[in-house]
């Protein structure tokens, strides 16, 4: 009798989690799964959205690896990108982090100064930054002038300091974010270990490199694997400031997909270049997590 | 945002995978559908219009044109009101308008999806990349049949940009003309006559250069005595003027490199370095803005050429200034201003296309014009309508005579299909290569070689059938 009540209980809970679960599941399948699937196909077609498809086998990606002539600039472009945000981003948010985990007064004040850029739409903060990066009106031209006599400097429009600018951005509206993990990561370290590390006679700094960041190292990693993933998926920042200019000097994979897609109309190449970049993220995820072991310690 | 995007990213690529399914699913029955009902519907309008030349109006089936612009606010409401005096006169035609955001995108997801717009708008540098790509009907058969629709009623030079290899595949409807804006209190300041028809580039040249000054010594200059604007729409009246041409005019071969052009990009080029009278180019090169900082409407510049709409928005600048036709090549004793038209195209797949011209020769009318003309946003393109008091004096501020008078002696630009990849954004080849010159990192003469050398690969593949990218 009571057995039998439970199954129903059972089968009732199933049927209420499933239920939950469906809305999430169902928009997974509709707006993931089936695209992603979708884009796969389409990588082996041509297609210019006026006319039919057509069935092209590997040429997309054949063309793609060998013969395109923006291809393997683009990627430099976006590596170049990725060297520039992820090291100096991660030390930012590292020392902002480890700044406001200490009993300073108003601390939740610069907590909140320090993650309100992650809140801002990118397409706002890259308007507000276009005009403080403008060579002729912009203030950081005007305080470079008023108070070191520096020439305008050509923030967005000179090909070999463009995509530092950009990254400057970038590490302004991100560092936050990582500031807020990091720090979550600060609080799960146990007070013992700084306690015997006390008791051993450590000084602030000896605490940082044995204590803090080895048991920093999981978040830290998690950090790492993200920084790389949004990296090589750079795009609104670039579109909107600098839409791959000047000279192609910011051109990164995803905006060249983009330009693909719907300035050439090319469905079909521009899903080959999403594919390639997709193997390209998971190789270098799956290096990450197995080189993981030499530098990432968990605690327990 | 990321997430934002990559949703909006995986809807779009849902979107096309759907009509992938669908197009697949029915491709084949289509086409074939496609061309009977559109010949049986000639045949049928024809007899229709026999039928209501003997009063049988009633019986003409209800039909809702689907049209997508790009316009100004007011300019929408102007050709709502233009739809409402056509609806008036053709009560079984209602027209449903829309501005879509991302225009070109909307336009093409539409083709994509079946569901073309019977009408859309279409600009100057575009329509043989949209006609290559199967997007426009052929409009002259059209024309012929109506005996309503004028020819010679419209300005001569906006129809060569919309036609191609002899067919006409865009109606002008709205038009710009390059014009010399310039501002008065900086040249009654510095002493010199306001310009004229009788400028020339040296005049121009030597008139920007006193008016360059760096008031407070400071060793910066404070004011620019003009403004090179770097992007190939805005330098062709240049080129056109000093005898040259972007594209052979058979759209086989680059010009960009010929004598005549290379003489006008180094006089350009020079303004800049050389003179310093015009600031170093801040190119646009995203999509958050529009427009360069340094315009002329900071006050900061004494002369600027660049299309007549900036009229509206120049208004409201609190100093004196006024406009001119563009200054003439001294070597070809003429100015040849650029025209910047944008007109109505049709979808071959619509299936409303007699009612759809019937639509489009209205709009392009003397009568139609007018209604837009009121705004002042643009000049119309029938020239009646241009020369009517409503145009003339639609700007309290300066002369719109000087607008029609440019557009007289204006010449539209000639593109080649693929121009996405040839001329349109910043990583296209003209412009990724013309950056090199306007950053004086390429002498003048390599940028455009380099420019002509690319353009010409293009430009071969198209003449061997790879008429878009895509194919």
């Amino acid at each position: 009798m009571a057995s039998t009540f439970m199954i129903k209980k059972a089968r009732k809970e199933l049927i209420a989690g499933y239920g939950f679960l469906l809305p999430n599941f169902l928009g997974f399948i509709i707006f993931t799964l089936f695209p992603v699937s979708a884009s796969l196909v389409l990588s082996f077609f041509k297609w210019n959205l006026a006319a039919p498809p057509t069935f092209t086998g590997l040429n997309n990606y054949v063309e793609l690896l060998t013969r395109d002539p923006f291809f393997w600039a683009v990627i430099r472009n976006t590596l170049y990108y990725a060297l520039l945000v992820i090291p100096v981003g991660m030390t930012i948010s590292l020392i902002l982090a480890l700044a406001l985990n200490q009993a300073l007064l108003g601390r939740l004040v610069y907590r909140f100064i320090f993650f309100l850029p992650v809140v801002i739409s990118l397409i706002a903060v890259s308007m507000v930054w276009y005009w403080l990066y403008d060579a002729d009106f912009g203030i950081i031209n005007y305080f470079l002038w008023t108070l070191f006599r520096i020439q305008p400097i050509y923030w967005l429009n000179e090909p070999s300091i463009a995509m530092i600018s950009v990254a400057v951005v970038a590490i302004w509206h991100g560092s936050g974010y990582n500031m807020v993990i990091i720090m979550a990561g600060l609080q799960g370290i146990p007070r013992q270990l700084y306690e015997a590390a006390d008791i051993d006679g450590a000084n602030t700094w000896r605490k940082f490199l044995n204590v803090t960041l080895p048991m920093l190292s999981p978040t830290l990693f998690f950090i790492l694997v993200m920084a790389i993933i949004n990296s090589f998926q750079v795009f609104d920042l670039v579109f909107s400031m600098t839409g791959g200019g000047p000279m192609n000097s910011t051109r990164t994979i995803v905006t060249y997909i983009y330009e693909n897609g719907f300035s050439y109309f090319r469905m079909g190449y521009a899903s080959a270049i999403a594919w390639v970049l997709f193997a390209v993220i998971f190789i270098a995820t799956f290096i990450q997590f197995r080189f993981q072991k030499d530098w990432v310690q968990y605690y327990g | 945002m990321k997430k934002n995007l990559f949703k909006k990213i995986s809807a779009m690529t849902l979107i096309i995978a759907m009509l992938l399914v669908l197009d697949v699913g029915c491709g084949g029955t289509k086409t074939s559908e496609k061309n009977t009902p559109s010949e049986t519907k000639n045949e049928n309008s024809v007899t229709k219009s026999e039928e209501s030349k003997t009063n049988v109006e009633e019986k003409q089936e209800k039909v809702t044109l689907t049209f997508i612009t790009w316009a100004e606010d007011s300019r929408i409401e102007a050709q709502k009101k233009l739809n409402d005096k056509f609806t008036a006169k053709y009560p079984n035609i209602t027209i449903a308008i829309d501005k879509p955001a991302q225009y070109w995108e909307k336009l093409y997801t539409m083709v994509a999806g079946g569901t073309a717009p019977d009408i859309f708008f279409q600009q100057e540098m575009l329509p043989p990349t949209a006609a290559a790509e199967g997007l426009m009907e052929d409009l002259t058969p059209y024309i012929e049949n109506d005996s309503s629709f004028k020819k010679g009623d419209i300005f001569e030079a906006l129809y060569a940009p919309f036609t191609i290899n002899g067919k006409l595949y865009v109606i002008p409807a709205v038009t710009y003309a390059s014009i010399l804006y310039y501002n008065k209190d900086m040249f009654d300041k510095a002493g010199i006559k306001y310009p004229d028809d009788s400028w020339t580039w040296d005049i121009y040249r030597e008139a920007a250069k006193k008016m360059t000054v760096d008031s407070n010594k400071d060793g910066r200059i404070d004011q620019y005595g003009c403004t090179v604007n770097t992007l190939i729409n805005f330098y062709l009246p240049w080129i056109f003027s000093n005898g040259g041409d972007l594209i052979s005019s058979d759209r086989t071969k680059c010009l960009i490199n010929s004598p005549e052009n290379i003489e006008t990009m180094q006089y350009l080029h020079d303004l800049i370095y050389v003179d310093k009278s015009s600031p170093i180019p801040s190119f646009v090169t995203g999509n958050v803005n529009q427009v360069g900082a340094f315009s002329f409407q900071t006050g900061k510049i004494a002369m600027e050429i660049t299309g007549s709409w900036m009229i509206p928005t120049y208004e409201t600048s609190k100093f004196n200034w006024g406009i001119a036709k563009i200054p003439k090549s001294p070597k070809m004793g003429k100015a040849v201003p650029m025209a910047y038209p944008n007109g109505y195209a049709m979808s071959p797949s619509g299936k409303h296309k007699e009612e759809a011209w019937k639509y489009i020769s209205f709009a392009s009318s003397e009568e139609g014009q007018m209604i837009l003309a009121e705004t002042g946003l643009g000049m119309p393109t029938n020239i009646k309508a241009a020369n009517s008091d409503l145009f003339l004096k639609s700007s309290k501020v300066v002369d719109m005579k000087v607008v029609i008078d440019s557009m007289i002696i204006a010449k539209g630009p000639l593109t080649t299909p693929r121009w996405a990849e040839i001329g349109e954004g910043t990583t296209s080849i003209i412009q990724s290569i013309d950056q090199q010159l306007w950053l004086d990192k390429k002498p003048v003469k390599d940028a455009l070689d380099e420019i002509a050398a690319k353009t010409d690969v293009i430009l071969q593949e198209i003449a061997a059938g790879k008429s878009t990218k895509a194919n």
